[in-house]
């Protein structure tokens, strides 16, 4: 693998954020408290605490401290996830954008990768995107394929749905079915570039929930989909420590039904959040950024060192 | 029995699935952001032959399948079973019916080796090499000196299988077959 390959893909991003008053930081690799996700697992460092699994946490108390725009460049790590587009250690692109809402960030990510392929096609041979790339709710492409409104349908709908595909039958919550069903009907027919969009509350994660122009209730959030693969997550972030504890405490009791240890609630971002300003944030994975653009079959040959 | 746990699978694994003995032929690990690991594999049944496309939770697993395979020299066909002898010294021998040949049947030629895949020391499956040599019984006369008009007529060879063979091809003369695709491949001086 050309080792400019990544390099100058690091310089284009670091580019776009110095030009548009973006300012690099860097937050602690070792966190005091694992991630609160009910499905990803933080790597214990013993006596020391856990490897970070995002900078989340980390970057948001900054952003409560300063007024500044921020991003950061750093390696994750997410236990027993190996495969053609998982590794255990993994680097992430991660920036917040004061005042900004979910659309205006869902521009700033299209400006960002138009900005990268243009200062690296002159010398790689990169796949093509079309610009602008597509953008479409959770609700309809969930429509499309299911015939189902998502943020309406009863679990037992699901569970019929998922029975029919031959999608293990384990106590699945309802987040845990939409994943299944998205994950494996949906996601693989996104081709081209596409921002979905307005997420079904119980998949909320951090970000804020709004009413959508039905009025119906949505968790502010977007993923960026390419040929299949889920580039970049986002949130219009939520500021609300009371609702976010409530959040928390919620995934601690879906681990409790999967037989997981439970986490440590981080009350120090709890703390920390009514004082972050508006912003909202998005994570992308760079080395499937990596694979996309040189149409590579897996990410492991970024992290060749033999 | 072992059991296999998704993040040990890995293509030609074999394990039990819905009674069958089975292949592994591709596992892909796919996850959500935040959601739930899975796993996607293509699996081959072994009895059937058939692929099949299975999604498990990560971390389920599936029970170790005694399937063993081995090389073995073809003997004869009594009829209604074709017997195997091990070449590992053991003389042991094993009588495989019908559905475990798959038609392959036609390309086994006496003293050729196979390979054959025991489940639960039962033959399921019977593979032929992938190229053997066999005698042309039964063809249109040979258009003498035609080595380049590129025509063809069908051939009986001597174990029964009707391959498509170029024009001066012979009664008597031997010729090597891909088994895969059941296409000559040239003569054979003898």
């Amino acid at each position: 693998m050309d080792l400019l390959f990544r390099s100058e893909i690091l310089k284009a991003i670091r580019k776009y954020f110095y030009s548009t008053s973006v300012i690099e930081v860097v937050t602690p690799i070792i966190q005091k408290f694992a991630s609160s996700e009910v499905f990803i697992e933080s790597i214990e460092v013993k006596n020391y605490g856990y490897l970070h699994t995002s900078p989340e946490h980390a970057m948001k108390q900054l952003l409560s401290k300063n007024k500044d725009s921020i991003f950061q460049i750093c390696s994750v790590f997410r236990a027993n996830e190996i495969g053609s587009l998982h590794k255990e250690e993994f680097q992430m692109l991660e920036w917040y954008r004061r005042s900004f809402d979910l659309m205006k960030l869902v521009e700033d990510t299209e400006n960002l990768l138009r900005s990268i392929l243009k200062e690296i096609t002159a010398n790689f041979d990169c796949a093509d995107f079309c610009f602008p790339f597509e953008k479409i709710s959770y609700k309809s492409l969930f429509f499309d394929s299911f015939s189902e409104d998502p943020h309406t349908v009863s679990l037992q709908k699901l569970s019929q749905i998922s029975r029919n595909l031959k999608i293990p039958n384990i106590n699945h919550s309802r987040s845990e079915y939409l994943d299944f069903l998205f994950a494996l009907k949906i996601q693989p027919k996104i081709v081209s570039p596409t921002f979905v969009l307005d997420y079904p509350i119980c998949q909320a994660a951090q970000a804020e929930i709004c009413a959508d122009d039905k009025g119906e209730k949505v968790a502010k959030r977007f993923e960026l989909f390419i040929q299949g693969v889920e580039l970049a997550n986002a949130y219009q972030e939520l500021r609300d420590p009371s609702e976010l504890l409530t959040r928390f405490n919620n995934n601690n009791a879906i681990r409790r039904l999967h037989g997981k240890k439970q986490v440590m609630v981080d009350y120090q971002l709890l703390e920390s959040l009514p004082l972050m300003p508006k912003c909202a944030g998005a994570s992308l994975g760079i080395d499937r950024l990596m694979k996309i653009i040189s149409r590579s079959s897996n990410i492991d040959k970024f992290y060749d060192i033999d | 029995m072992a059991n296999y746990s998704t993040n040990e699978f890995k293509s030609g694994l074999k394990v039990m699935l819905e009674g069958d003995p089975c292949n592994i032929i591709e596992n892909e690990f796919v996850k959500p952001g935040k959601g739930q690991a899975f796993n996607r594999v293509k699996l081959k049944n072994l009895r059937s032959g058939r692929v099949w496309e299975r999604t498990f939770k990560s971390g389920e697993t599936l029970e170790s399948a005694d399937v063993m395979e081995f090389e073995m020299e073809y003997l004869y066909n009594d009829g209604t079973y074709w017997h195997f002898m091990k070449t590992d010294g053991s003389y042991e021998q094993v009588a495989s019916d019908k559905s475990a040949l798959d038609g392959s049947e036609i390309w086994l030629n006496e003293t050729d080796r196979a390979t054959v895949t025991l489940w639960n020391d039962a033959p399921i499956l019977v593979t032929p090499p992938n190229f053997v040599e066999l005698t042309v019984i039964e063809t249109d006369p040979g258009l003498k000196g035609d080595t380049a008009s590129g025509g063809s007529k069908p051939a009986t060879l001597k174990t029964g299988a009707v391959i498509k063979v170029p024009l001066f091809v012979n009664i008597g003369e031997i010729v090597r077959v891909d088994t895969r695709n059941g296409e000559y491949q040239g003569r054979v001086k003898q």
